[in-house]
């Protein structure tokens, strides 16, 4: 079942001598609970292309459908409640809330929606996460793997149709950057999660279910898993 | 670059936007400070014209100084002008004619007009003793002119022929007593004296002094006094210009010191709190910048000295510009002045410079930003090197407490962002609570105004019509005879029994007795001017009367019954105040008509008062006098009404342009911080935005944030400023007037008023911000 389909998905900066083409005339679909990866050079256009899926930039032409809904034809207080409810993020530097616990962070989208979380579905996911013995910690308290598990929990804790991870190992050392991304196909395989990640560290293709390239702006599909030697 | 302070011109020339607030923070901070000190140097200035023209510049007055001791202390260095004088007839109720007016006689050397800022208007200072000086208003009321002889009855029947020598100011004292001064030479007035009292011996002269302006007149005071062996009796002060020198033994003045030592203070604080709050904000904005110069190698003590420097170099910007604003306010003021009381402020310059309002601006605006700068400094040199690799600042700003998310979660997370950072918040509330404290020490001097200098009692008259010899000669018909007359607005009358013998608190004493209308009861109702008591039962029957106030040691009681030669006499009511000035010896009582004329006998009127519509014409007055005949005494107080007005609103335009500048402040500061307080959490606003958190939310989430602020701001200021209103009413009106203390409902609702709806207008700038938000550069800028 088709849940992402981005066409012809163009984005420049500035005008004149100045204007840079961030992403030229992208296309590609994804289907549900697929695990991609995109990998690329610094400033080839990989985050842009991830910003703009997820619904934080606008592009300069294109569409993007997400379970069919185009998400550039909402108004600015629709597309915001839909990227709550549809879309979790995972960032680089985390982005948790230095104050509210783990388990306050993980909640936070439902808070946001003023929904009651459901206390099972909180505890199943701290339990997959590993952090059920650090649920009332604050983010300062925690090591920086923890931090990203607390982030996965708060992008899995409403079932969103898709989870954008940019960079989510970034910031990790290479044991951390290891469970993290364990955790994150497991939960995302538990919950039937469709998961959209940009990656410099091509090892980490491993986990993904196909590999999308960014050079340049153009978009380029590689197909199947792959390792280090397509490189 | 040759070091690594050229960094902070560099800066500050990329982050323009990011320093503004602070900068026009630190411009307010020295606008608020610099006005208000310029405001008062002008007030001091303004007041020390007013004291001068009304008491004359001299400083102190000695009794019974020799002349011998006169000459050695006429020599001192340190004395400018000196002279004797005395005067007869000076309340004018003996009779002592000129041309069949009334006069008072002055016996003075010439630099006794020096003293007195008495100008010459025609003709020079006597020079035989037959000469004399004479107010203006004698020409037209006499008929003379300069070279004229004129003759002085005594009321003994003498007389004495004097040829006029010059013509002066007129008095308001004079024109009001439709009375005559004239000015003799010492020889001459000793003349006069030993003609009046059949005496060789000269009359006692008081001796005037006044100081050099560079030598501190309180030390010389004492130095005189020792030198010459005075006693504190013998030495008067001119404790009005004396207290506007700043060399004031008053109490009273002392008190005012004290209130205006607290008020600095407070004015102080503000500028150091506002300063503080707004750099540390801006140095939150930046951790990761100052993370990064650790990251490169800076020493903690460099990142301070780098704040600081910094701190400083937004000074060259603010602190002219917070002069220039507070300059402009100034002249706004001065011109006011000078329109307002063209009488009294003529000599105000239009553009004045407060040189010490430009000083203190400088200097506490200097002092001010380094000391708010020492906080930032340290805690920006505190931020570790690892904040600029990681990129997560907000994390080391050691949180203990999760938000409580009970509340809706916003409105959790916008008290947490209050709550989290304590000594932030501190700063936030209590320069929220500044406001207030400010708003309401101030507000204190404005009760204090409305007891100094009021024209408008509701009973000053526009005209008054009294018997020549102080009996109750006045015809009870005329009243009505001359609220008839055209302009009239109302007549009111009062009959006085002076020197009445008395028995109180067990002491003999003469006090004074006059009667009150209905509309003068009314007045005292209306005016709050009943401190206690029931004034329903003056009307009544019975012998009640009303004192009014006395700070003295034994002040009358409600319900006390003072003896009288007229019979007894029961304390209804106290009074604040009434038209009659009293004496520090003389009890003054105030009972209805229908009292005065049971204890008294009498039937008549002493004073008749009148008020005049506002299109009231010279012909009008000129009716009312014709009607009042010869025989009654008749004074004209327009003049001197419409200038006690103006002083009056030249005070209010100083004092109510002290509130205005510390509301507007307050709005800017509060709509400032907010902004500042936002802007240092964009980067977490826009994860917040991304993981999606709506406007409406954020609009919420900082409005509980600010709401925290203004609540806790609230408590503080109304919990510390209540007492310290109560304090400074305490020095500035109680220990004069009486008047007990109240809670200020109506300044304390005001400016409560103004920081919440400042807050809920602070609110909108971020929001908008957070609107226009590009998400994905907040995320990811460093």
């Amino acid at each position: 079942m088709e849940l992402l389909k981005v066409t012809r998905l163009t984005k420049t900066y500035g005008t004149g001598p100045t204007r840079v083409e961030a992403l030229k005339d992208a296309d590609f679909t994804m289907q549900k609970s697929e695990f991609a990866a995109i990998v690329g050079e610094s400033g080839s256009g990989k985050t842009t292309l991830l910003n703009l899926i997820g619904a934080l930039d606008t592009p300069t032409s294109g569409q993007i459908l997400l379970n069919g809904q185009d998400i550039f034809s909402m108004s600015e207080q629709e597309r915001t409640i839909f990227r709550r409810r549809s879309i979790g993020f995972i960032f680089q530097s985390f982005q948790l809330i230095p104050e509210l616990t783990v388990e306050q962070n993980i909640i936070f989208p439902l808070l946001l929606d003023y929904q009651k979380p459901d206390p099972r579905k909180v505890n199943e996911l701290l339990e997959i996460l590993g952090l059920t013995e650090r649920r009332t910690h604050l983010p300062s308290q925690l090591s920086g793997g923890q931090q990203q598990r607390t982030a996965i929990g708060r992008a899995l804790i409403h079932n969103p149709m898709l989870i954008l991870a940019d960079e989510p190992t970034g910031n990790l050392d290479s044991k951390s950057s290891q469970e993290v991304m364990e955790l994150l196909t497991r939960a995302a395989h538990h919950y039937r999660q469709t998961v959209l990640m940009i990656t410099h560290n091509l090892g980490l293709t491993a986990y993904a279910d196909r590999v999308l390239r960014v050079s340049d702006g153009k978009l380029t599909d590689l197909g199947g898993k792959r390792d280090e030697k397509l490189s | 670059m040759k070091s690594y302070l050229s960094l902070i011109p560099a800066y500050r020339r990329i982050h323009k936007k990011q320093n503004r607030m602070t900068l026009l923070c630190i411009t307010l901070a020295v606008f608020l400070v610099s006005a208000i000190f310029g405001m008062a140097d002008m007030e001091i200035r303004s007041q020390r014209l007013q004291a001068v023209k009304r008491y004359g510049s001299w400083h102190i007055q000695i009794h019974d100084l020799t002349e011998a001791d006169a000459a050695i202390l006429a020599q001192r260095p340190d004395i400018t002008n000196s002279s004797w004088y005395n005067v007869l007839n000076y309340r004018l109720k003996e009779n002592y004619t000129l041309g069949g007016k009334r006069a008072a006689v002055c016996g003075i050397e010439p630099s006794m007009l020096t003293m007195m800022e008495y100008e010459l208007t025609e003709g020079t200072f006597p020079e035989t003793d037959s000469q004399v000086i004479l107010t203006n208003s004698s020409k037209e009321i006499l008929g003379v002119s300069l070279g004229d002889s004129v003759t002085l009855l005594t009321p003994d029947g003498n007389s004495l022929k004097l040829t006029i020598s010059g013509f002066g100011m007129d008095n308001e004292t004079a024109m009001k007593s439709d009375a005559i001064i004239a000015f003799l030479p010492l020889a001459g007035f000793q003349s006069l004296y030993h003609l009046v009292n059949q005496t060789a011996e000269d009359a006692d002269m008081v001796y005037y002094i006044q100081f050099s302006e560079h030598c501190n007149i309180r030390r010389a005071i004492r130095d005189v006094r020792e030198q010459f062996e005075l006693t504190e009796e013998q030495i008067g002060e001119n404790t009005a210009l004396l207290g506007l020198l700043g060399f004031s033994n008053d109490s009273f003045i002392t008190g005012l010191y004290l209130a205006a030592g607290i008020l600095f203070l407070l004015v102080l604080t503000a500028g150091v709190l506002m300063v503080a709050s707004s750099m540390n904000s801006n140095i939150a904005q930046r951790t990761e910048f100052f993370g990064l110069l650790r990251c490169l190698g800076a020493t903690p003590k460099q990142i301070r000295r780098f704040v600081c420097l910094e701190a400083l170099n937004w000074c060259k910007t603010a602190i002219p510009a917070g002069i220039l604003l507070s300059a402009a306010a100034i002249w706004v003021l001065c011109g006011a002045l000078r329109y307002l009381s063209s009488m009294y402020f003529a000599e105000m310059p239009v553009f004045g410079i407060s040189l010490p309002g430009i000083a203190a601006g400088i200097i506490v605006g200097l002092i001010t930003v380094l000391l708010a700068a020492r906080s930032p400094a340290k805690r920006a040199s505190r931020v570790s090197p690892v904040t600029a690799v990681n990129g997560n600042a907000d994390m080391v700003q050691g949180i203990r407490k999760a938000a409580n998310v009970n509340l809706r979660i916003e409105a959790a997370l916008g008290i947490q962002h209050a709550l989290h950072r304590k000594k932030n918040f501190l700063l936030m509330a209590c320069s929220f609570a500044l406001s207030i404290i400010l708003f309401l020490s101030f507000y204190a001097s404005i009760a204090f105004m409305h007891h100094a200098i009021t024209p408008l009692r509701p009973y000053t008259p526009d005209l008054s019509v009294v018997s020549p010899d102080s009996s109750c000669s006045l015809d009870f018909g005329l009243a009505a005879k001359l609220a008839g007359c055209p302009g009239v607005k109302r007549v009111y009358g009062r009959a006085f029994a002076y020197d009445v013998p008395a028995r109180i608190h067990g002491q003999e004493q003469a006090v004074m007795l006059f009667s009150y209308d209905l509309q003068q009861f009314n007045w005292a109702e209306e005016a709050d001017y009943l401190l206690e008591g029931d004034l329903s039962k003056m009307t009544g029957e019975g012998n009640y009367v009303l004192a009014v106030h006395d700070a003295g040691e034994q002040p009358l009681k409600v319900g006390e019954v003072v003896h009288t030669d007229l019979g007894d006499l029961t304390v209804a009511g106290i009074l604040s105040h009434c038209p009659i000035d009293g004496t520090r010896d003389t009890e003054r009582f105030i009972c209805s008509e229908d009292t005065f004329r049971r204890l008294t006998g009498e039937q008549g009127y002493t004073v008749l008062d009148i008020q005049l519509t506002r299109h009231a014409a010279d012909e009008d007055v000129n009716r009312i006098r014709s009607l009042a005949g010869d025989e009654a005494l008749f004074s004209d107080q327009r003049l001197s009404n419409q200038d006690n007005r103006g002083a009056f609103w030249a005070f209010s335009l100083f004092l109510y342009g002290f509130l205005t500048v510390i509301v507007l402040i307050t709005c800017f500061h509060i709509v400032n911080s907010i902004s500042m307080s936002a802007s240092a959490r964009m980067r977490q606003y826009g994860a917040m935005r991304a993981i999606g958190m709506s406007c409406g939310q954020f609009t919420k989430m900082l409005a509980a944030e600010t709401g925290t602020y203004a609540c806790f701001g609230c408590v503080i200021g109304c919990a510390l400023g209540l007492p310290l209103h109560f304090l400074l009413y305490r020095y500035l009106v109680t220990a004069r007037w009486g008047t007990p203390w109240e809670i200020p409902w109506g300044a304390l609702a005001l400016i409560v008023l103004v920081v919440l709806t400042a807050s809920a207008a602070a609110v909108f700038r971020p929001g908008r911000q957070i609107r226009r938000m590009n998400i994905t550069e907040v995320i990811h800028s460093q």
